[in-house]
């Protein structure tokens, strides 16, 4: 079963993705701030990260970077706000393989984890 | 009007736990942010609440307050960038659009829509978030609402269609060609390729950066337009056109294309170079396309380069990892925690029961091996228990910053609104406290500062005749105190004068002219808290004392808590509040009546006295004894409950118990004293109703049940009567 890191700080929308994706077949972790993520990251590898932007202790830019470092192959998807471009190019930049903007079609989450890991 | 949202009831509940934090945050930080103006981590913390409810309540599906939060959030983000800064009128547009979401947050809750019109603070809004620019006025009414899904047209794209060139064609420079021509002499072909992503596209200029970056994985770009680093700057367009050199076939180069999100048409023909000789201009069309978007993009904002948090930015980053602290915390229903305190007392039962048990062992069966081992384990029980419990009270503990938070943003309203000059400083809110202690103590402390507020601080002119300093001041502080929580209220105003109390209160009919005359003055002031008194309106100017005071005290009662006036005329007031740590468990002076076992809260408990003989006297028709000086009323729990009496005890082994309530104080008649115990509060229910005098019932170690004293409700008693 494909694992699937969300990281977001908001619980909410965590619940909301993670039941998604369970629902269709995935496993999925869970991380409440960009330090988590990494943390999380280094310890279960999971096969795509969908990652926030706007966090406390450690945004979502600063963590595609961490992430990277540890691991050139990471996926990383970000979910950003429809005002976030400058972010989102900038997480692009640092290795982020594609976006998702809030809110969320769930077709649109699904295809985009089907692009990169089937 | 019914409200349905697209979420299960669990996801709603998460949705409102998280929205009720964020709102409790904005309320509290918002007000010191007017003070703090440079405190760029409460206004990064203030942004994040605004933009995590945009995206969370988008997500839900609450139109109105993704519009209502993106509008708070825009103004904020120009804060945060400079853009704008901190104004008495931009925070009071924040506010009131803080009071809105509050409405519609309750919209979630009842499921009702209700009927706010958001119109305007929409507007007022978006016109102040266009203070700092007037310039792009237009552009953010456009930003201001939340375009719904797919239909989202940014203006941009819709600039760029227009000019969406025919025919793809590329000039290239003369150092470009020789790359083209380098490329074909290792075997691989040369493309043009025109890639048009969907108008509707979010966020265009990522998605272009994209598909170039997809692009560089199937070939080497020669050159695109608009260029990667004008990509990179957001100047993108719906239209990309790219020279690559590859060594795969077109077909196969096309259909990665279109397997990409957004891309709606690809055309591609390979690159003849020889037939691009005289242009060294793009085509006209793309050249007009990205002047449009660069006019548009610098109309809307022009952000400054770094603002990205943390992006390459080393210091930002140390810094942000040095608040990095990773908490691990779970939600527990409150519920719960009850169940659990409850099932705790019972171990706490039992472990009283336990101990008299090996005591009846012990004296049994001497030094026997078994019962040395059963002490010991006993003895640990014991010690887990008063863990265990130690443990699901602190489970149970809210620091009192949870209630505190909206006071900030009420004492400015209100001092705005009575047009007084007051700074509220709120001291200790991280004390802690049983939360539902912390949810009885909200109206009080709402009354008390109110009154602080409307009442006791004097208009600045007042006070500068009085020769005070023009702003006065009202602190809340909280405090731990031994087994008790502080909480105080103290201001600098007019203070209360006692002669107007007993005046009024005579004239209100609540105590006789004579009687009024025998109060000394704490005893006057604290009349303040009698029903009826402070109800009158008239009262709460003459006084400098407001509203439903009484009420406060009861409330504060009800929590086994109790107030105290410590006040100087002219000079101001404090209330000090007394409130234990938990209501499930007290530790209680345990007394015998009649071989019956009673427990006084030792709380109330401020001494004990042993009776000699002859100590009683009738005093104003009731029994009293004379305490250093002072004539302290005694009730005996013997007439109290009724005891069939057998016989007359020998006074000398009479004990006095003296309580104390807000000031007052009496004496309880017990036969004698057992000590000291941490008993747990069962409430009667409905088996016996509303016994008077009477609190709760604790079960003890031997099984039997002892009645609770309601020390409160005895000592008003008493005090009526006197
Ligand atoms: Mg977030």
């Amino acid at each position: 079963m494909p694992k699937i890191l969300v990281v977001d700080d908001a619980a909410f929308m965590r619940l909301r993705v993670a039941k998604l994706l369970t629902e269709n077949g995935y496993e999925v972790l869970e991380a409440g701030d960009g330090q988590e993520g990494v943390d999380q990251y280094k310890k279960n590898k999971p096969d795509l990260v969908l990652m926030d932007i706007t966090m406390p202790v450690m945004d979502g830019i600063t963590a595609v970077q961490e992430i990277k470092k540890h691991d050139p192959n990471a996926v990383v998807v970000m979910c950003s706000a429809l005002g976030q471009q400058t972010m989102v190019m900038n997480s692009v930049k640092a290795g982020a393989k594609d976006f998702i903007v809030k809110p969320y079609q769930p077709e649109k989450i699904l295809d985009t984890i089907k692009r990169f890991i089937g | 009007m019914g409200l349905q949202f697209d979420a299960s009831p669990d996801e709603i509940k998460l949705f409102l736990e998280e929205a009720e934090e964020h709102l409790q945050l904005l309320e509290e930080d918002l007000v010191r942010l007017e003070k703090e103006k440079d405190n760029q981590e409460l206004l990064q913390a203030i942004f994040r609440a605004a933009h995590t409810l945009k995206g969370s309540s988008a997500t839900l599906g609450h139109q109105r307050m993704a519009q209502l939060t993106h509008g708070m959030e825009n103004i904020l983000d120009k804060v945060r960038k400079g853009q704008l800064s901190i104004t008495t009128p931009i925070m009071d547009v924040l506010l009131e659009g803080l009071d809105f979401l509050k409405v519609l947050k309750e919209e979630i809750e009842t499921l009702e829509e209700s009927d706010v019109d958001l119109e305007k603070i929409l507007g007022s809004l978006s016109k102040a978030a266009a203070g700092g620019q007037t310039a792009s006025s237009a552009a953010e009414g456009k930003l201001a609402t939340i375009p719904e899904g797919s239909t989202a047209v940014t203006e941009v794209a819709a600039a760029v269609q227009a000019a969406e060139p025919a025919v793809p064609s590329m000039a290239l420079d003369w150092d470009e060609k020789d790359h083209v021509t380098r490329g074909k002499k290792q075997g691989k072909m040369a493309y043009s390729i025109l890639v048009n992503l969907a108008e509707t596209s979010e966020m265009l200029s990522v998605r272009a950066l994209l598909t170039l970056m997809a692009l560089r994985e199937n070939g080497e770009i020669v050159k695109s337009i608009p260029s990667s680093e004008e990509i990179e700057r957001e100047e993108a367009t719906s239209v990309l056109h790219v020279a690559l050199i590859s060594d795969r076939a077109k077909d196969q180069i096309v259909h990665v294309l279109k397997e990409l999100p957004d891309v709606v048409r690809v055309e591609a023909a390979p690159l003849d170079i020889t037939r691009e000789e005289a242009g060294a201009s793009a085509p006209d069309g793309v050249t007009v396309a990205k002047t449009t978007v660069a006019a548009n993009e610098q109309a809307n904002a022009p952000l400054p380069k770094d603002e990205t948090p943390g992006n390459g930015n080393g210091s930002a980053k140390i810094k942000d990892t040095k608040i990095a602290k990773v908490s691990r915390t779970v939600r527990v229903d409150v519920e719960l925690l009850d169940n659990l305190m409850n099932l705790v007392g019972e171990l706490v039962i039992d472990r009283t029961r336990l101990a008299q048990l090996l005591g009846a062992l012990e004296s049994k069966y001497d030094s026997n091996d078994l019962v040395e081992d059963l002490n010991r384990t006993s003895v640990h029980i014991g010690r887990v228990t008063t863990l265990l419990q130690e443990e699901i009270m602190k489970a149970r503990m809210l620091p009192v910053e949870s209630l505190f938070n909206k006071f900030p943003r009420m004492m400015r309203d209100l001092s705005q609104q009575a047009g007084k000059d007051i700074e509220f400083i709120m001291e200790g809110q991280e004390t802690e406290l049983d939360r539902s202690i912390i949810e009885e103590i909200g109206d009080p402390l709402i009354h008390l500062l109110r009154n602080a507020v409307d009442h006791a601080i004097e208009p600045p002119e007042e006070r500068v005749a009085k020769g005070k300093k023009p702003q006065g001041y009202v602190k809340l502080s909280a405090r731990h105190e031994e087994n008790h929580i502080i909480i105080s209220v103290k201001e600098d105003g007019r203070g209360i004068d006692p002669d107007k109390i007993r005046a009024s209160a005579v004239k209100k009919g609540i105590i006789t002219e004579e009687v009024a005359r025998r109060l000394n003055d704490q005893e006057a002031i604290n009349l303040i808290f009698a029903s009826g008194l402070s109800t009158a309106a008239k009262v709460s100017e003459v006084s400098g004392r407001g509203v439903g005071m009484d009420v406060v005290r009861n409330n504060l009662e009800k929590v086994n808590g109790s107030v105290e006036i410590v006040t100087e005329l002219g000079k101001g007031t404090e209330f000090i509040i007394k409130l234990p740590l938990t209501l499930a468990i007290i530790r209680a002076l345990m007394v015998s009546v009649d071989s019956r076992v009673y427990a006084i809260p030792l709380g109330s408990v401020l001494e004990t006295i042993r009776l000699t003989d002859g100590q009683i006297k009738e005093i104003n028709k009731r029994e009293a004894i004379v305490v250093r000086g002072r004539v302290l009323p005694l009730l005996r729990v013997k007439e109290l409950f009724n005891h069939q009496t057998r016989g007359v005890r020998e006074s000398g082994k009479t004990f006095v118990v003296v309580v104390n309530l807000g000031g007052q104080q009496m004496g309880l008649v017990v036969d004698s004293l057992i000590g000291e115990q941490e008993v747990v509060i069962k409430t009667l229910g409905k088996f016996i109703g509303d016994v008077q005098g009477v609190a709760g019932a604790t079960i003890l170690g031997d099984g039997s049940v002892a009645l609770i004293v309601d020390v409160p409700s005895l000592v008003k008693k008493v005090v009526k009567v006197g």
